[in-house]
């Protein structure tokens, strides 16, 4: 039994927002007030669920019996949880000392896309949305298994948000989860707002270089995750997930690498791997090269190299500075700049990479194919946090290589490889090479001890 | 088979040219340099496999958990510190070596106390990566370095000028007594990894019979290859001219079609690679060695264990460099001899200590 007093007490704080509605409806003998965000509800639910049953109804039978029979609405015995039910989209009905809670809430962000980030050319199009449960939707489409358990989780004192733990029951190793929820229990923030956010909360090392999660929009990602026994977190709002524990060789592979036969996609996951080393030690090479050791390579290559230099003022690793400058700041451009500005500024950019900084003997002609192959070879990189990092590791090399020459990078690339084995994902291993993995598609390599 | 085992013992082989093993050999050419490998071969074939041998009773425990368990203390005290020291003093001399390798055949004109800083940072700073970490960087370097260095050699035995009656003629040589001492220096190929049994990745699957064999089989390979190329191509009496002679071996390869033209920048790079993995390798382990002897009894929370253990890498780092700037390289060539005996010695009372112990644990069962 809740009195109205109470209840209008509880409600009161609401009342002051423009977009809280109270509704009063009448029917015969039949009276009931309804709260609810104009903002939040789908005001069709209202309409059909609540105005017309009312109408409707026969004489026999009181409102009271319509709403208990009515899917999705549940009578709230403690009055403390209107608000919060209030403010998840429900609509609070009050019927003779009793409240009934409707969910109604209006989802605006349900809609499948492409997916942009990952895009793939064989594999499937679409991607996560913005919608918690259409997530899961999708997701459970391609897995169902009865073992595939969710679990929610609400984090973030303000912001609530909701968080679902998806792992597949009987594959996924018991003391990996444990550490997850143990993580996740640990969290107290005001608001959570992204998967950057909630990575770096989970995880106790402050200064970390590289991701220790795979983000991921891809739902068919998800269900090979999933079918190897890894744990997938669902943040709602967010049109990715976040998949737990993460090895390296998960951030160079694509969802697609899979569509291919055996030897193209292992020939190109190679490809990947030597990208990868070319970025991050190019721009060091080319320092350790002119500065110190021009005889590595052939005669002709240091010859033509110190021509291209002749009008350069500077040392190598001021010309390196000022390209990789240039090239960061094009970069980190192009992506906040709106689309039609962005245009304009990658051909200006591409204007002064391409001609005019040789020209004015600021850069060597070298130097410029140099930092266009870093940019492009960034970029193979599937997944973007790992390119991001690799887009830092290069400066380690580089200030490296400027101290020692090449010595300073073989040291640098021994180090990275002890700093990559000695990382930890959730207790696992992250950069080794007999991964060990379950193979969920028989088409990785067989475990190997 | 356990593939970090195998690296181990192959990380102890391969670093044979930087610490003067072909040298020391070839000084030796006509005083039996060939008979002491043979019986080198067979006394450290021997002493890993009895060492293998008796790991195997304990069932995946480290040197050093098994030494805790049935050794009494006062032989295993003195043992850890001495484990401890020959593992420290085998990772500052590879460190400093190839410090000046690298100042001459790279950069002549680089100060060598920078390059000195530079290898004792970053080897002072891997050997305290955790032991997962050595063991996966160990496995990835190992299958990455030694195709290259095979491909060395191939080159080199591969070229028109490699001159096989100089190799030949040391069968001239054969029969003559070799010296005690070389017979300890070669046998550091086939124990090398002794002292880094230390890792609990290492240990943990048994031994089989397929190591045994694999152990004199690999280091006579590695030997033939580190020792008789140089003869090709230097000639018999050229030959001991050279003070890193696999340096210079390595100089004489052209690459025709590669992208580098000269053999010595690749083997260089492997050698880095190959050094300061053996650095990380041996300094973690001779850390490990002395945290269990010195400050077992001491309970320390794991923080304070860590800081002693960086406190030791730091102390290690400055005496190296000061090794580094006061030896000369005939000291050093010298102190690495005596590096050998020591190690030699200190490991093969390990061996039958660690033997007899648990073949005495064995028996009271």
């Amino acid at each position: 039994m809740i009195t109205i007093g109470e209840l209008s007490r509880t409600v009161k704080k609401a009342m002051d927002s423009s977009d809280f509605k109270t509704a009063r409806l009448q029917h015969k003998h039949e009276e009931l007030l309804v709260y609810y965000y104009e903002s939040l509800c789908d005001l069709k639910v209202l309409r059909e669920r609540i105005s017309a049953p009312l109408v409707k109804r026969s004489e026999e039978q009181t409102f009271t019996e319509v709403l208990q029979s009515e899917l999705g609405c549940e009578e709230v015995h403690d009055v403390s949880e209107v608000v919060e039910k209030l403010l998840r989209g429900c609509i609070v009905i009050y019927v003779k000392d009793h409240v009934f809670v409707l969910q109604a809430l209006k989802v605006l962000t349900d809609q499948v896309r492409e997916a942009t980030v990952e895009a793939s050319i064989e594999g499937p199009h679409y991607c996560l949305t913005e919608n918690l449960h259409m997530n899961l939707n999708l997701i459970r489409q391609r897995y169902p298994s009865k073992d595939l358990t969710a679990k929610e989780k609400v984090l973030g004192r303000i912001s609530n948000t909701k968080l679902i733990l998806l792992y597949h029951e009987g594959l996924v190793q018991a003391e990996v989860l444990a550490h997850i929820e143990q993580q996740l229990s640990r969290i107290d923030v005001d608001l959570i707002q992204s998967h950057g956010q909630l990575e770096a909360l989970m995880t106790k090392k402050k200064y970390r270089l590289f991701p220790l999660m795979l983000n991921t929009e891809r739902p068919d990602r998800i269900a090979l995750n999933l079918a190897q026994g890894k744990v997938v977190i669902l943040l709602d709002g967010i049109p990715s997930a976040l998949i737990a524990p993460a090895v390296f060789y998960d951030f160079i592979s694509a969802v697609d690498d899979t569509t291919q036969s055996f030897f193209v996609s292992h020939s190109i996951v190679l490809l990947r791997y030597m990208a990868l080393l070319i970025t991050i030690t190019l721009p060091a090479l080319y320092i350790a090269i002119v500065s110190y050791n021009p005889e590595i390579f052939r005669v002709q290559l240091a010859v033509s190299i110190a021509g291209s230099r002749a009008s350069v003022p500077y040392p190598s690793f001021v010309e390196v500075f000022i390209m990789m400058f240039i090239i960061e700041t094009l970069i980190e451009a192009s992506i906040r700049l709106p689309k039609y500005i962005g245009q304009a500024a990658t051909t200006v950019g591409g204007l002064i990479l391409g001609q005019a900084a040789q020209q004015a003997g600021l850069v060597s002609s070298i130097m410029i194919i140099v930092t266009s192959m870093v940019a492009i070879v960034n970029f193979v990189i599937p997944i973007n946090a790992m390119s991001y990092a690799m887009r830092v590791v290069k400066y380690p090399f580089i200030l490296l290589s400027m101290f020692f020459g090449i010595t300073g990078i073989i040291v640098a690339l021994f180090c990275f490889s002890m700093y990559l084995a000695n990382m930890e994902s959730f207790g696992q291993p992250y950069f080794k090479l007999f991964v060990g993995e379950k193979s969920a598609t028989g088409y990785k390599h067989k475990e190997t001890s | 088979m356990n593939h970090y085992r195998l690296g181990l013992i192959g990380i102890a082989m391969l670093i044979t040219p930087i610490v003067y093993l072909p040298r020391f050999f070839i000084e030796a050419r006509f005083t039996g340099a060939i008979p002491a490998i043979i019986l080198a071969a067979m006394t450290g074939s021997l002493i890993s496999i009895w060492f293998l041998h008796s790991m195997k009773q304990s069932r995946g425990l480290t040197v050093l958990e098994v030494i805790k368990k049935q050794v009494p203390s006062y032989l295993g005290w003195p043992l850890h510190v001495c484990m401890s020291i020959t593992g420290y003093v085998g990772g500052a001399l590879v460190l400093i070596t190839m410090s000046s390798v690298t100042m001459r055949f790279i950069n002549p004109t680089m100060d060598i106390h920078v390059l000195l800083l530079c290898f004792l940072l970053a080897g002072g700073w891997s050997a305290l990566r955790s032991s997962r970490a050595l063991m996966f960087g160990m496995e990835y370097w190992i299958l990455l370095c030694v195709p290259l260095l095979f491909f060395l050699w191939f080159k080199s035995v591969s070229n028109t000028m490699f001159d096989w009656d100089a190799v030949l003629m040391l069968t001239d040589y054969v029969k003559i007594t070799p010296s005690w001492q070389l017979i300890f220096v070669g046998s550091f190929i086939f124990t090398g990894f002794i002292s880094f049994y230390v890792f609990k990745e290492a240990a943990k699957w048994q031994a089989s019979i397929h190591e045994a064999w694999m152990i004199p089989l690999a280091g006579v390979i590695v030997f033939c290859g580190f020792f008789f190329i140089p003869f090709g191509v230097h000639g018999t009496q050229a030959v001991e001219h050279y003070n890193y002679i696999w340096m210079n071996t390595a100089d004489s390869i052209q690459l025709k079609h590669g992208m580098i033209e000269r053999g010595v920048f690749i083997y260089l790079a492997v050698y880095m690679i190959i050094s300061l993995l053996f650095i990380s390798i041996s300094w973690y382990s001779a850390a490990a060695w002395l945290m269990n002897g010195v400050l077992a009894s001491a309970a320390y929370s794991p923080k304070k264990t860590r800081r002693i253990q960086q406190l030791v890498v730091v102390v290690m780092t400055v005496v190296a460099f000061a090794g580094g700037h006061y030896m000369n390289e005939q000291q050093l060539f010298l102190f690495t001899k005596y590096w050998f005996f020591a190690r030699f010695i200190v490991d093969v009372i390990l061996v039958w200590i660690v033997g007899s112990a648990v073949k005495r644990s064995k028996l009271s069962l």
